[in-house]
């Protein structure tokens, strides 16, 4: 499906098979990554750059020709697109100081979600199977949504619910396991509010953790008895132990990815106090 | 037998010139579908914002056609030159632009078209009749020619 929309765009063959990442900036070479390894996209041992007919011909089809349907997504983050998450990059557009929508789109950056199965067993194993709450740090691409969706593949036996606000986790509800209800496009806050009253959960996983509010909200979780799983953007424990956001007590485990060989890399696993294990 | 023949080119004539008067009828109905498109869209633009496929009058409508394929425009006799590339251009470019310019864009279109509406339905009132008593006349005096 992604093929042909980018086939389609583009004009030339693309191999897509595990392909994560496609970046297409207006007037330089369209870059294409699978993994780690990232390559411009050739034809002919020339690159192919990217123009605004391709950038417009990828939002027409994404959009389906409705762009003004699709705005408050982008302007949140991305649109879904048969499970790739397409992102753009332009002159923005407010009202009432509101990031409504964009204009004069220079850029798109489609990333292609892939399910991978035992990508998260280091991170089951340091928390018990879920009984313990853990924070998954690590930067962008390292891995931390991809580990959240197989996590919640690997429990068997308990009560999960996925907190998935931006729809980054949720691909289809085999990626997820028999034991996982999805609360899709619902804040966190919200989200596990609604899963604390109707659910009954014993593990709560949700993606980026950005706000105090949504850390005090995930230590009435831990106060429930209701494990919690989520991820941070950070480089290292430091980033969230110094944060302002950081509610001591929440998280029984710190995991901090790297993204060296590839992606969903353990560098280290930390206990509540810090200490590395 | 002859003035079956009478009755018979009579009625032939004006039959005509019924049909060539269907013009106007065809164009009364598509601006008057058009101003309904436009303003669903608009409707949906601003509450719903659901995409254009999803219009509840798109799947039939003239208008939904146009926007799927533009060119199809051109094939439309009843619509003047100047028309044609004004709903061309509209309809190449809708779906493009953030909601504010979209919403922008189809008020200045329902303006256009409301226009265009009025003129056509005035003249379908004028000119069917007057194509119909042209027909008439136009049989009554082939009949008296041949007689």
């Amino acid at each position: 499906m992604i093929k042909s929309l980018l086939e389609n765009s583009i004009g030339i063959e693309i191999d897509t098979k595990n392909l994560t990442e496609v970046r297409v900036r207006k007037g330089l070479p369209i870059v294409l990554s699978y993994g780690v390894i990232m390559k411009t996209l050739n034809s002919h041992n020339k690159e192919i750059l990217g123009t605004s007919e391709i950038i417009s011909s990828i939002i027409a089809t994404v959009t389906e020709n409705s762009f003004y349907a699709f705005e408050d997504k982008f302007a949140r983050g991305f649109v879904d697109y048969q499970g790739a998450k397409i992102a753009i990059c332009g002159e923005g557009v407010y009202k009432n100081k509101q990031l409504i929508s964009f204009k004069n789109i220079t850029s798109l950056a489609i990333r292609i979600p892939r399910a991978v199965l035992g990508i998260a067993d280091k991170i089951v194993k340091a928390t018990e199977n879920g009984e313990l709450s853990c924070l998954i740090i690590g930067k962008t691409a390292t891995g931390k949504t991809t580990i959240l969706r197989d996590f919640a593949h690997s429990i068997k036996g308990k009560n999960i619910v996925v907190i998935d606000e931006r729809g980054e986790i949720y691909l289809g509800q085999k990626s997820l396991g028999e034991y996982a209800d999805i609360l899709e496009s619902v804040d966190k806050e919200t989200g596990i509010m609604l899963a604390i009253r109707g659910l009954n959960p014993d593990i709560i996983i949700c993606d980026e953790l950005y706000t105090y509010n949504e850390m005090k909200e995930m230590y009435r979780c831990k106060l429930a008895g209701i494990s919690v799983i989520s991820t941070y953007h950070g480089d290292n424990i430091q980033s969230i132990l110094n944060s302002k956001i950081f509610v001591e007590g929440v998280f029984d485990r710190f995991v901090v990815l790297e993204k060296t060989r590839g992606r969903g890399d353990v560098f280290a696993i930390y206990d509540n106090k810090g200490e590395r294990i | 037998m002859r003035y079956t023949l009478a009755i018979l080119i009579v009625l032939v004539t004006t039959y005509m010139s019924k049909i060539f008067s269907q013009k106007y009828v065809l164009r009364a109905k598509f601006f008057f579908n058009l101003q309904g498109f436009l303003t669903e869209l608009k409707r949906n633009i601003r509450v719903i914002k659901d995409p254009i496929s999803k219009l509840a009058l798109a799947e039939d409508s003239i208008p939904y056609r146009i926007f799927q394929s533009p060119n199809s425009i051109y094939e439309i006799e009843y619509l003047k030159e100047n028309e044609k590339e004004v709903l061309f251009q509209f309809f190449s470019n809708l779906g493009r632009y953030d909601s504010y310019m979209e919403e922008g864009r189809i008020t200045d279109m329902e303006e256009y078209c409301s226009k265009l509406l009025e003129v056509a339905e005035r003249e379908k009132t004028q000119k069917i009749p007057l194509y119909v008593k042209l027909g008439l006349a136009m049989g009554v005096s082939v009949v008296l020619i041949l007689m």
